[in-house]
């Protein structure tokens, strides 16, 4: 049986402090090892560390042992590491190349020069173990989420190599994705296959791993149980759900249809959203979430219905003139940075809409950023990032605070200072409407969830009433918060 | 009835070229009725129609230039005006329209990459090319991304005179630049995961060519060569 052991590993990007120190650990054939740890822990780089990628392709300081079986590996070439252990990156969708399917099964095996009737069987086998063979012909773009990841897999599993390390696997997938991921981990522990899970969330991945360790830059081996970073202090609060009796209205949604093109993604939607109110938006991945906030600050315009922001139908409004009303912040920070310093950045929006930059100032205060003012927005951890995206709605003082999926891939003081802030909103009567996957998260923050489901509202009640109820947790196919999770158990 | 995509490449191309070497305006309203018919059994019909009615107004400014100032030049005004060749001019333009909607309707990047690759195409460019086809969307969905986001924070980015209007797109085409550039960094680091090198064949997947496509394919082709012999020799 082939043993991949990793020693007193270390690395270190010029001129800045380790990263990783110290990092020793073993995974055998048919293991599963999950390493979890939060957005800046070095959980890419060690797996950049053992695929070569790093110092190969990236430049830095590597010290330790990496041995598969009794050849030390580290600092060998991409091209020699690939034989023995692969990577599924983070950005899965960057691995795909093929127009189809199949193509893209078969693109590695092409490279590794195999003669066509051991493609064929190959191709064959990766289709069928990992449920794949209806989309044969499909393309990759028209894959959902969890399918687009499980071909990733499947076409770097077909390649051959006797461990897999998986980079964040987890941190854009529903709660179905996750299981469907955790069906692939199942299977490949049951061909022999090594996996290495690298993530900020194990949580519906326990059952197949067979260790778990915690990183922050050193390891330390923990309990099988533990599901996320910020699962530990949930036991300590559940959001009560005090919202001012007389609260008036901030959205109203009446009617409301939508369709991009033929079918209708949203359909018959009516809610109204209280002042002075967190509410979190859940659901499936595909089920109207986003386009039903996208409706709140003008982005989508109805069908047919009316959203009336502020009492302002958003039909007459662009989201330029509608965003002094409605806040909304964007999941990947990097998407949006187009200035040179944090402060340039967080006054765009004011300088857009013409605004006093007084709360800018606050803004910088409230997320901790008022030390990284001159800094360029470029060079900040992606933490801060987020933070600055925050920082940079609210400095126009908006009545209405759209977060989508604020807590991907953040640590545990990034989660901290988001839920700071929310509260502060809040506390002013504001709105605040989260789009999450995290019940846990929405448990803690949220007075209220919204439930979409196949493009309606499946339901609208407390936060507590809905993800407490393990009944409507499993019906509503949502991720079950940590405390449930332990009931059941 | 399902067509090769290389019937479907030579039949594209055949009428593309066919636009150009058409002079009278009856075979420029014949292929057009031909290739309208052909888009309402198309399943992106409303698509199609949908961007025709979008550009309605480009083709009445073609028809209106072409008929006024179809002798105009910067230093001389013969003046004259020529309803026939507004009319003409603007069909060819109409036709070059559907055509190129009915193309990406009908062919897929797919069959595309298939049909370029079996007429034995250099393997780089098809590669390169079938590479550059699945990113488009990537490259699309983060324009429209990066669109919203700005807007959502107050850029109005139609708004004002041109030089405004260039500076607003400028938030919207750095960061666009830059994810483009760190996902190209993403992608060579796949490929390698990928064992990826240029000395090795992909191999396109073309099935035979039926009766059926046999017929279209030299039809077109006698149809083209006959209106070269027409325009060029006769």
């Amino acid at each position: 049986m082939n043993t991949l052991t990793v020693q007193d590993l270390g690395c270190k990007y010029n001129g800045s402090k380790p990263v990783l120190s110290g990092i020793s650990f073993f995974l055998k054939e048919g293991e599963v090892v999950g390493v979890v740890g939060a957005s800046g822990s070095g959980k890419t780089t060690l797996a950049y560390c053992l695929m070569g990628i790093i110092p190969n392709r990236v430049e830095a300081e590597v010290w330790g042992k990496v041995y598969f079986n009794d050849e030390n590996i580290l600092g060998k070439n991409v091209r020699d590491v690939v034989g023995l252990m692969n990577l599924i990156m983070q950005n899965y969708e960057s691995q795909i190349f093929g127009l189809t399917v199949e193509e893209d099964i078969r693109f590695g095996l092409e490279n590794l020069g195999l003669d066509e009737d051991e493609i064929g069987m190959r191709v064959d086998w990766a289709l069928k173990s990992f449920g794949l063979e209806s989309y044969r012909n499909f393309q990759p773009s028209k894959l959902s989420g969890g399918l687009k990841q499980r071909l990733a897999i499947a076409s770097t599993a077909v390649m051959g190599s006797n461990f897999l390390i998986m980079d964040d696997p987890t941190s854009n997938l529903d709660w179905n994705g996750i299981k469907c991921l955790r069906d692939t981990i199942f299977y490949l522990k049951n061909v022999g296959k090594g996996v290495l899970v690298l993530s900020r969330k194990l949580k519906g991945l326990e059952g197949c791993l067979d260790r778990v360790y915690y990183l922050n830059g050193q390891m330390f081996q923990v309990s099988k149980k533990i599901g996320s970073t910020h699962s530990a202090c949930m036991k300590n609060f559940v959001q009560n759900n005090v919202i001012g009796k007389e609260n008036s209205v901030s959205i109203k949604v009446d009617g409301l249809w939508f369709k991009y093109e033929k079918n209708y993604v949203l359909k018959n939607i009516n809610l109204q959203i209280p002042y002075n109110s967190i509410v979190a938006i859940m659901g499936p991945n595909g089920s109207g979430k986003t386009t039903l906030v996208k409706h709140f600050n003008g982005l989508l315009k109805p069908s047919k219905g009316n959203v009336l922001v502020d009492g302002k139908d958003t039909r007459n409004y662009s989201p330029a003139q509608l965003a002094k009303y409605v806040g909304f912040v964007f999941q990947d920070p990097d998407r949006h940075i187009v200035s040179e310093t944090v402060w340039d950045e967080v006054t765009f929006a004011c300088k857009n809409l013409g605004l006093p930059l007084d709360n800018a100032d606050k803004a910088l205060k409230v997320l901790n950023l008022q030390d990284l003012r001159d800094r360029p927005p470029y060079l900040l951890s992606m933490g801060e990032k987020v933070r600055l995206m925050i920082a940079s709605v609210l400095a126009v003082d908006p009545k209405v605070l759209v977060l989508d999926e604020p807590t991907t891939g953040q640590d545990e003081k990034t989660l901290g200072l988001i839920e700071d802030a929310i509260f502060k909103l809040k506390s002013e009567g504001k709105s605040v409407i989260i789009v999450t996957h995290d019940s846990d998260f929405a448990l803690k923050v949220s007075d209220l969830a919204i439930i979409v489901k196949d493009g309606s509202v499946a339901e609208y009640s407390t936060a507590k009433d809905i993800l407490l109820d393990y009944k409507k947790i499993e019906s509503y196919e949502l991720e079950p918060p940590t405390l449930i999770e332990e009931r059941v158990n | 009835m399902r067509f090769d995509p290389r019937t479907k490449v030579v039949f594209f191309v055949s009428a593309f070229t066919l636009a150009f070497l058409f002079t009278e305006i009856i075979e420029l309203i014949l292929l057009t009725s031909i290739m309208l018919v052909l888009s309402i059994f198309s399943v992106e019909r409303d698509k199609i129609f949908g961007r025709l009615k979008i550009m309605a107004p480009v083709f009445v400014v073609a028809f209106f230039l072409w008929t006024f100032l179809n002798q105009y030049s910067l230093f001389h005004v013969y003046g004259g005006v020529n309803v026939m060749t507004g009319a003409f001019m603007t069909l060819r333009l109409f036709l070059i329209v559907v055509l190129s909607l009915a193309f990406v309707s009908f062919v897929t990047p797919v069959e595309l990459v298939n049909a370029l690759a079996s007429f034995r195409l250099p393997y780089k460019l098809v590669f390169t090319l079938g590479l550059s086809l699945r990113h488009i969307s990537t490259i699309s969905d983060e324009y429209i991304a990066i669109k919203e986001g700005q807007a959502s924070r107050g850029l109005e980015l139609d708004k004002g005179f041109l030089v405004r209007r260039i500076k607003n797109y400028a938030s919207v085409v750095m960061p666009l630049l830059i994810r483009s550039i760190e996902n190209a960094e993403k992608l060579v680091l796949a490929m390698e995961l990928k064992s990826f090198s240029l000395s090795g064949r992909r191999r396109y997947s073309v099935g035979k060519l039926g009766r059926v496509d046999y017929a279209v394919i030299f039809s077109m082709v006698a149809v083209v060569f006959m209106f070269l012999v027409r325009n060029f020799l006769w």
